[in-house]
């Protein structure tokens, strides 16, 4: 959910993958810069949240890391419908992995539309040698369905700081550009009726 | 016997009728061996008894369920899972190994587990979109929301969850004409139940329920496990805290485990719960399979009327419909909250298309509806194939017009509306033919020029301008046939607005007694300017 309070604005990122992709590895180097940190008292903590700030704007972001419980069904929709942004982890030895990532792409536009700012993360660079899916494929993949790709190592601490920065970037850029749509489009519409009785769905052609 | 899931979804629901009363068989070895297993399908002839209380025969085999009774099913899913959990070893946790490739080798309980809680999930959505009818769906859901209450006063957390998961799920909270059968004392049960499981403060919810209450109890694992994957990484082996932070988490889940439920097991209940399986490795497929049944038994909602067309039944609520979580207490928006804990709901259950409601102004052809919902206009996420017009996000502005008096530019920018208020409306008469199934939409309606501009509510039941859009959905564009006929008879706030050239007739409520004369008296004005003086005698007003 976006709001803003006090010209702050509060994103909600979810951030899902397989398990053992690196996603809490990623998010804990990121919220604390401490990937092995034994002070880290982070847990039952609320949302991991990182207060940062862009060209002058504050912005605070709550992710929601669901590691461990990736093999229950009980995160649907509802826990991630006011989501404005999603980090989608992938191991780049894992070709799993990333299949993964696909659905939940998928499942996200579906269920969020375009209203969701998406960035693939293909995480544990520093296993290049042990690759297994292709960086062509990958960024290919992103481009198509409209995410920015990443190369990050939570170990080495390479890429995760690029990754938040952009993916904060592009909801901060798509939350003002809703705000000012709401302006602009006021100014040249007519729907006049809304329970036209067409039974023919874009989904049900598609689907069935 | 076995009794498949992603069978019957796939094939039993068309097979059934010719087989009225045959029995899907598919025998399927557990875990890894899934794989090769191929799927043998038997048809054998069943000697279920009929159940007197359903009326088809199909019911009878599919919707087995509801004969048996809600607190059967909790205690033996209960006397199941407990059994399960127990079985879970303090290794399977330190070592995170449910996450590990080899899993089943070094996690076997905690898989099996977690299995338990998928299938009853899975289960739970077929059961009831196995019924043809929302009402008997909703029979079906009201089942499911008392074996919810009953795993609650077992404190069987885990299999409550599953439930509850399957009720929220894509697939099922969509189905608003279901929800809307469902009696008020069922939805509020649910709701009750639902606001446990969110997701709020890291399940804080949840985390001071299991605390709070007495064995026996099993525990939804999930949240153990995600508090032993950061222990894990953040305390690597070797770490002085990793020992100490693990035995807290291991400490709460052996207590857990000594948990000892008084109930007598029921064989044929527990078999008949044993028998729900499908494979593992299709999960994804009977999801998808799942969802798209599930559209076609509700097929999604024109724009506008995506709340559903039952909710008359609200009517009584009216304005103060009491904040829920039940799908069927959505309106307009279809915002859904859990715990009050979203302000903005972007997320609206049902087919993407109504969100076109909130976010897509323009969206009335769905052909244009279909590019806009597709990320970046490129890829068809159903096979992943590129689309062939990548028009996103531009699509939408196709159909817009300008206003009538607006020259497209700026003038509407700052609505100058002469008068504007909370109103509900229901459609009686559209083009002409009766609107047999109508709701009423609450909305803030403005009207400016000789356009009425509708804002879709953002709540259930706020009645000020701040709980609608700021995006209005629709705009009505007035012309000389409109007439706005007070309803003082029926209803002291109600008025009626009728256009005679397509013959048209929505009923709106205000709330109170002015405020429809006063919509009646300037709409009015509007039209009766608006009449070209012209031939009067063809001008018919009745």
């Amino acid at each position: 959910m976006t709001t803003v309070q006090s010209g702050t604005h509060n994103f909600k990122v979810v951030l899902l993958g397989e398990g053992c992709v690196g996603k809490t590895s990623l998010l804990l180097r990121y919220i604390e810069d401490k990937y092995n940190d034994k002070h880290l008292t982070t847990l039952q903590a609320t949302f991991l949240n990182k207060k940062l700030n862009i060209n002058g704007k504050r912005i605070n972001l709550s992710i929601w890391d669901t590691a461990g419980q990736e093999k229950f069904h009980a995160l649907g929709p509802i826990y991630y419908r006011n989501s404005n942004g999603a980090i989608l982890v992938y191991d780049i030895t894992d070709e799993d992995s990333f299949g993964k990532v696909k659905n939940w792409v998928k499942e996200l536009r579906k269920m969020l539309g375009s209203d969701i700012v998406l960035v693939i993360a293909g995480n544990k660079i520093d296993l290049e040698q042990d690759r297994t899916v292709p960086l062509e494929e990958a960024e290919s993949y992103a481009v198509m369905v409209g995410a920015r790709h990443f190369n990050t190592s939570a170990k080495m601490n390479q890429g995760v700081e690029e990754l938040f920065l952009e993916l904060t970037r592009e909801m901060t850029e798509r939350f003002e550009q809703n705000s000012q749509a709401d302006v602009s489009r006021t100014s040249r519409v007519l729907v006049v009726e809304d329970e036209a009785p067409q039974q023919s769905s874009c989904c049900s052609g598609i689907r069935n | 016997m076995p009794r498949d899931i992603l069978s019957d979804s796939l094939a039993v629901l068309r097979i059934v009728e010719k087989f009225k009363a045959d029995i899907y068989n598919f025998s399927v070895g557990e875990g890894a061996t899934n794989r090769q297993c191929d799927p043998v399908y038997q048809f054998k002839t069943n000697s279920l008894p009929a159940a007197s209380s359903m009326s088809q025969s199909w019911d009878t085999m599919v919707c087995s369920v509801l004969r048996i009774a809600p607190e059967d099913i909790a205690n033996q899913l209960s006397l199941l899972d407990l059994l399960c959990f127990k079985s879970i070893k303090p290794e399977e946790l330190t070592t995170c190994g449910w996450t590990k490739l080899n899993k089943l080798m070094v996690a076997p309980n905690v898989v099996a587990f977690t299995k338990r809680f998928n299938r009853v999930s899975f289960w739970t959505v077929q059961e009831i979109l196995n019924g043809q009818s929302p009402k008997v769906r909703a029979e079906t859901l009201a089942h499911f929301i008392k074996v919810a209450k009953k795993l609650y006063d077992l404190n069987n957390l885990h299999s409550l969850f599953a439930v509850i998961s399957a009720l929220t799920s894509a697939s099922i909270y969509r189905l608003t004409k279901t929800w809307a059968c469902l009696s008020k004392k069922d939805k509020q049960q649910f709701d009750k139940l639902a606001e446990l499981f969110g997701d709020k403060d890291n399940w804080m919810t949840l985390r001071e329920y299991m605390r709070s209450i007495s064995l026996p109890c099993i525990p939804y694992l999930g949240i153990f496990l995600t508090d032993l994957v950061y222990i894990d990484i953040a305390h690597p082996s070797g770490s002085p805290h990793r020992v100490a932070k693990m035995a807290v988490v291991l400490k709460a889940l052996e207590r857990y485990q000594t948990s000892e439920y008084t109930i007598t097991p029921v064989p044929h209940v527990a078999n008949y719960l044993n028998s729900v399986r499908y494979i593992e490795e299709l999960q994804k497929f009977l999801e998808d399979d799942q969802y798209k049944l599930s559209l076609k038994l509700e097929p999604p909602s024109p724009i506008g009327s995506c709340a559903g067309s039952k909710e008359s039944v609200k009517e009584v609520q009216g304005p103060s419909t009491p904040f829920t979580l039940s799908p069927s207490h959505r309106l307009g928006s279809g915002s859904l909250r859990l715990q009050g804990s979203y302000t903005q709901a972007k997320f609206i259950p049902t087919h993407r298309k109504c969100r076109s409601l909130g976010s897509n102004i323009f969206g009335k052809s769905h052909s244009e509806d279909k590019d806009e919902r597709t990320p970046a206009g490129s890829v068809n996420l159903l096979d992943d194939t590129l689309l062939e017009s990548p028009s996103w996000p531009t699509a939408g502005a196709k159909t817009s017009k300008p206003l009538p008096f607006s020259d497209g530019s700026s003038v509407m920018d700052s609505v100058e509306c002469e008068f504007q208020s909370y109103v509900r409306r229901k459609t009686i008469i559209k083009d002409g033919r009766k609107i047999s199934l109508s709701s009423w939409q609450r909305y803030w309606l403005q009207i400016s020029g000789n356009v009425l501009i509708f804002y879709s509510s953002k709540t259930f039941k706020g009645t000020s301008r701040n709980d609608f859009s700021k995006e209005r959905c629709k705009v009505v564009e007035l012309h000389d046939g409109w007439r706005a006929v007070l309803m003082d008879c029926e209803a002291q706030d109600a008025f009626q607005l009728v256009d005679h050239r397509t013959g048209t007739i929505y009923k709106f409520k205000t709330g109170n007694e002015s405020t429809a004369k006063q919509w009646a008296a300037r709409i009015n004005e509007v039209t009766n300017k608006l009449v070209t003086p012209l031939p009067a005698n063809l001008m018919s007003f009745e």
